[in-house]
């Protein structure tokens, strides 16, 4: 049906309606507003705060030692100086999102995959995390 | 460029973003239609012993909800428990095999 | 940026490989794997002595061996074993006793359970035997989880303190699956959390969660049925698998069924040649 409907107008409108259409779901992702926003936003690092020590969300501490944690696990890696370790905010959110996907043998939830954290809290993890 | 043109240029941009835009759970989406769906899913899980237990609070949470009267809660809560179900017999199904990439040798 | 994004690709892709590999490897055979499994503790954590696994996270920590020992001053599980040796005398609804379901009387058998029934091709545990023995006589099955049942297999297991783990899996295809399939319970990643056992008991033994020391998986069934500080009271394995199946957000499965079985016949054969060390305690 498009494109037929793109052989009769044979526009160049058309196309780059199409190209358009196509690339907003693009330009809308979570990452790109990730690094839009940047790990300035006040309300996102406390918000992410929250979310990394408490223990039904991201109860990061369970395994990660973390500046201001107390009770921290030593199973994964100490959460320090994590913006020369992670430049790259859409990197850290995707390992949040799915940390399988780069190491198959981890043992760190795949807090994204398995919806056990949204996007949005995601994102405000990554915020917090970014400014330790 | 013409205007007839910029017209057609539009609609063919709806034709591609209305397909898009249906497979997001769209709000009209009614509340029982979910919650039963998410149920059934919930129930094959644990018949195959792939579930979660988060499902079922989730589940949980969405009765309570829509008994409270709370209708965008309550279907929020039950797209999430159906969003859980699908998960869980995904991980089942890929643990199938992947298993045996973990075993000590 | 672009260096972290290649490494990232690097190692998936050597997983990629690496995975393909194991899983296109032959299978091992049970003798195998619990050799590679006491192997890998012990490179893991040297310090404890190889009985000593059977004591669980208390092996690895010093307080909380402190505590261990404070709570063996009295043991919190004698009640069970004597009102488990009482309810083993006790006659059943057709004046049988326990006594005549069992080899030699019921009296230093823990380390041969779990068994492969030959003739229901379905492996047993000792907790199924004393329901079956019960229902066979006359009897209701007794609940899973804790109470008579757990002090019934307090007492059996004290009758074999010191006795070595020998659980056999037998020439047959059927007791070979069985065994596989526990395997497959154990290193299969389920629950929200996607951990399996094997995430925690193998990978992050002797590491802390918060302030809990993670125990090792070689030697976790010897202790049990276990009385658990957080419990309270005495508890059977299913107690404490379908408790782990919560904690990693996961619907526990019925208590005695197959896979619960089928998984404690792989943990036990891991064990073989740990002494019997049940009933426990843990702090």
């Amino acid at each position: 049906m498009t494109i037929s409907l793109l052989h009769k107008v044979g526009g160049f409108a058309a196309a780059l309606a199409l190209a358009l259409a196509l690339a907003l779901p693009v330009l809308w992702s979570p990452h790109l507003a990730v690094a839009a926003e940047g790990a300035a936003n006040a309300a996102d690092v406390a918000a992410g705060k929250a979310l990394t020590f408490d223990r039904k969300k991201g109860n990061c501490l369970a395994c990660h030692a973390l500046s201001g944690g107390t009770q921290t696990g030593n199973a994964g890696p100490a959460l320090k100086d994590m913006k020369t370790r992670f430049p790259d905010s859409e990197f850290l959110y995707d390992r949040i999102y799915d940390e399988q996907k780069y190491n198959p043998m981890t043992v760190m939830p795949t807090y994204g995959k398995n919806h056990a954290l949204s996007e949005a809290e995601i994102r405000q993890i990554v915020a917090y995390l970014l400014s330790l | 460029m013409s205007l007839s043109m910029l017209r057609g240029g539009l609609l063919a941009a709806l034709c591609v973003a209305v397909p898009t835009l249906a497979v997001v759970p769209a709000q009209a989406a009614d509340f029982a239609t979910v919650y039963a769906a998410a149920q059934a899913a919930q129930k094959q899980a644990v018949d195959t012993f792939c579930a979660w237990n988060v499902t079922d609070n989730a589940l949980a949470e969405a009765k309570a909800l829509h008994e409270k009267g709370d209708e965008d809660g309550a279907l929020k809560a039950a797209q999430h428990a159906q969003a859980l179900a699908k998960v869980s017999m995904q991980q089942c199904e890929e643990q199938k095999t992947l298993w045996k990439q973990a075993v000590v040798r | 940026m672009k260096s972290m994004i290649a490494a990232g690709l690097a190692v998936l892709a050597a997983a990629t490989v690496s995975m393909t590999a194991a899983v296109a490897e032959t299978a091992t055979t049970p003798e195998q794997d619990r050799v590679a499994l006491q192997r890998l503790y012990a490179g893991m954590l040297p310090g404890v002595k190889p009985d000593d696994f059977v004591t669980g996270s208390v092996a690895l920590d010093p307080a909380l061996r402190t505590q261990w020992e404070d709570i063996m001053q009295f043991p919190p599980f004698t009640f069970a074993v004597d009102h488990g040796k009482d309810l083993f005398q006790q006659p059943l609804a057709d004046g049988k006793h326990y006594a005549d379901c069992f080899d030699n009387g019921g009296v230093g058998i823990r380390q041969t359970y779990p068994r492969f029934d030959e003739k229901t091709g379905q492996v047993v545990t000792l907790e199924s035997a004393i329901n079956a023995c019960r229902v066979e006589h006359g009897d209701k099955p007794l609940a899973p989880y804790r109470g008579d049942l757990a002090a019934i297999s307090a007492y059996m297991a004290s009758t074999s303190e010191g006795k070595r783990f020998d659980v056999k899996v037998p020439d047959d295809p059927r007791a070979l699956a069985a065994y596989e399939d526990g395997k497959r319970v154990f290193y299969a990643r389920r629950g929200q959390l996607n951990f399996s056992c094997a995430s925690c008991h193998v990978q992050l033994a002797g590491k802390h969660l918060r302030l809990q020391v993670v125990s090792p998986a070689l030697g976790m069934v010897s202790q049990f049925p276990i009385y658990r500080s957080t419990w309270g009271e005495m508890g059977t394995l299913d107690r404490r698998f379908s408790e782990c199946f919560e904690q990693v957000r996961a619907m526990p499965l019925p208590a005695q069924s197959e896979e619960y079985r089928n998984l404690e016949y792989f943990l036990t054969y891991m064990s073989n040649g740990l002494p019997v060390a049940g009933p426990g305690a843990q702090p």
